[in-house]
């Protein structure tokens, strides 16, 4: 799947046998998510749990594994896989829409709007421990990622409605500047220690707090997202050589940009708001996932969709396995695994080009 | 399909780029846009080809207003080659031609396949066809120019807009591609710096400089010494050559 592609049937088969594979590994990285942890279990356990939760058969499970493995690991697994292959549609949609190979689905302030929320309801007084407590930080975050969004947009709309990608760009790194200083600024006043490992520990992203609820709303939200950005795919190849090019393919340029940006961001928004801000998936697999499928979206987009999925759910699984009794932040194991990864595909490409 | 611009007027960020700027483009005839650089050539294409709205005045497709049509539609009866064409992407020659299917396609189409003849054609017609499978990035600025010539025919357009096409391209390939549009017989507005080609392969000519219309009509009318004197400010004579059967341009430096 990763050789370069040659034109006609091959190509065809190669790339639903790529959709396959990774799919398969895909499963396969959410039932072995199921066994690791604290606690590992057979994967005979596993299946017969999912099996029985699902009305075919597994009649012999224990009240504990049924506990460890459906309430706890499968909505994590399952909210793993949704965030990640959000992120990485995001990613790719707003690569191709701005043409900048740096744009991540944080592009439009998102991260540091979302924080600025968190940490606001971290320090500042909400003390409410547990759940209510993960999911105030979240509607905080929620907030704040649209407040930023609300004055990326401000800041980077035209007065004839255009909505130009550098702007877009520079007026998302204006505003993840103020956001960033106003979190530390709160953080190092607040002086509590406690509070700013909190802090900390949110902006590398968790999904330790992700129970059936939040997974099922993950779910759906992404689900939403790829029918949405399907429906996109050929507006999308259109901007290959530009706005004027995709102008004259019949693109209506500001509409589809104004579309995807606000869509992409409020997605992001959402999966921050559950997650935390997880960086590097959204950025490098679509990057990756072009190296091995080439850049039209009929195939990027979908194929994103899963290697994200799959990235996000191995990264999980390390993230709270690597370490005994304590979780590593997210955002950290995706980094480590992901940047040498990405590292050695890109010396690959180099030195076939 | 015909065009026309009656009376256009385009103020594009403070600056009057067109100024009441009148033409007629007649079915299936090849116009040649000439003037010296900012004089409003590829400005007058943007409005041709509908992708903005004169300030004032009306830019006629056939008989409707070309700002006022579908963008879907209008990309099947327009297309446009950009003076340039660049992409950061690892599209194939083909992927690219392809390009000039997306108008034709539904949004939810499966493959591409119904098309491959259409694009298969325009490749040869623009005699691409052997670069099909080559990275874009590695093709010569000419081959890149020619796989876009092949994107436009993809569009299967009545109307093709060319803005300097002929830029990059060696001698041979900048009278082949004229000839390639001369033998297509679609409606042609095409942006030129050379007179000698412009005189070798338009119906008619329109001069513009300083975004107004200096002369417009027939290529042996318009051409004269006057005219390049006036407008390029260079010495020139126009003469028919006696072999060629043609209007060239003789400069005097």
């Amino acid at each position: 799947m990763l050789q370069r592609r040659e034109r006609g049937a091959p190509l065809r088969v190669r790339y639903a046998s790529g959709v396959a594979a990774m799919a398969a590994l895909l499963v396969a990285a959410m039932v072995l998510a199921l066994m690791i942890g604290s606690v590992h279990l057979p994967v005979a356990t596993v299946l017969e749990v999912v099996a029985r939760r699902l009305g075919v058969g597994g009649l012999d499970v224990s009240v504990l594994d049924d506990r460890i493995v459906w309430e706890l690991r499968l909505p994590r697994v399952l909210g793993a896989a949704a965030t990640g292959a959000g992120l990485a549609l995001c990613g790719a949609v707003l690569q191709s829409l701005t043409r900048n190979d740096l744009a991540d689905p944080y592009l439009l302030g998102i991260s540091g709007g979302a924080a600025v929320g968190a940490v606001s309801v971290i320090v500042l007084g909400v003390s409410v421990a547990g759940l209510v407590g993960s999911a105030l930080v979240g509607a905080g975050a929620f907030a704040g990622a649209l407040l930023a969004l609300v004055l990326v947009l401000g800041l980077a709309a035209g007065r004839a409605g255009d909505l130009p990608p550098t702007r877009v760009v520079l007026a998302g790194v204006a505003v993840g500047q103020v956001c960033a200083a106003y979190t530390s600024f709160i953080v190092i006043m607040s002086g509590d220690h406690d509070a700013a490992r909190r802090v900390l520990s949110w902006t590398l992203g968790s999904l330790a707090g992700v129970r059936w609820t939040g997974a099922i709303t993950l779910v759906v939200l992404v689900l939403l997202t790829f029918v949405l950005v399907m429906a996109y795919t050929s507006a999308l190849d259109a901007f290959a050589f530009g706005e004027t090019a995709a102008g004259s393919l019949g693109v209506s340029v500001q509409a589809t940009r104004w579309t995807l940006m606000i869509a992409t961001a409020l997605v992001t928004a959402g999966l921050v708001s559950f997650t935390g801000a997880i960086g590097f998936v959204g950025l490098v697999v679509p990057h990756l996932v072009r190296l091995a499928c080439g850049p039209l979206h009929k195939r990027l987009l979908p194929l994103s969709a899963l290697a994200g999925a799959l990235l996000l759910v191995l990264a999980d699984t390390l993230a709270r396995s690597l370490v005994d009794g304590q979780e590593v932040p997210i955002g950290i194991v995706t980094a480590v695994v992901g940047a040498p990864v990405f590292a050695w595909l890109l010396r690959r490409e180099g030195r076939t080009s | 399909m015909r065009l026309s611009v009656q009376d256009v007027t385009w103020v594009r960020r403070g600056t009057r780029v067109l100024d009441r700027v009148t033409a007629q483009v007649p079915a299936g005839s090849i116009t040649g846009l000439i003037g010296p650089n900012g004089s409003g050539k590829t400005s007058l294409l943007t409005l041709l080809a509908g992708l903005a709205r004169p300030t004032s005045g009306r830019v006629l497709l056939g008989e409707r207003d070309a700002a006022s049509v579908p963008s879907r539609e209008r990309a099947r009866l327009v297309a446009l080659l950009e003076q340039h064409a660049t992409t950061s992407l690892d599209l194939t020659a083909r992927q690219v031609v392809e390009l000039g299917r997306i108008p034709h396609r539904g949004r939810w189409a499966g493959s591409a396949d119904p098309d491959a003849g259409v694009v298969e054609q325009a490749m040869v017609a623009a005699h691409v066809a052997h670069l099909s499978g080559r990275r874009w990035q590695t093709l010569s600025g000419g081959e890149r120019q020619r796989v876009q010539l092949a994107r436009s025919l993809a569009q299967q357009p009545s109307v093709l807009m060319l803005d300097e096409p002929t830029n990059h391209l060696d001698l041979g390939h900048q009278i082949d591609l004229l000839r390639t549009v001369r033998r297509l017989g679609v409606t042609t507005v095409a942006a030129l710096h050379d007179l000698d080609l412009a005189a070798a392969y338009c119906d008619q000519l329109v001069v513009l400089d300083n975004g107004g219309v200096v002369a417009h009509g027939p290529v042996a009318e318009v051409l004269s010494s006057p005219l390049v004197e006036r407008v390029y400010g260079v010495r020139a004579e126009v003469e028919r050559h006696a072999v060629a059967d043609r209007l060239t341009v003789v400069w005097h430096p």
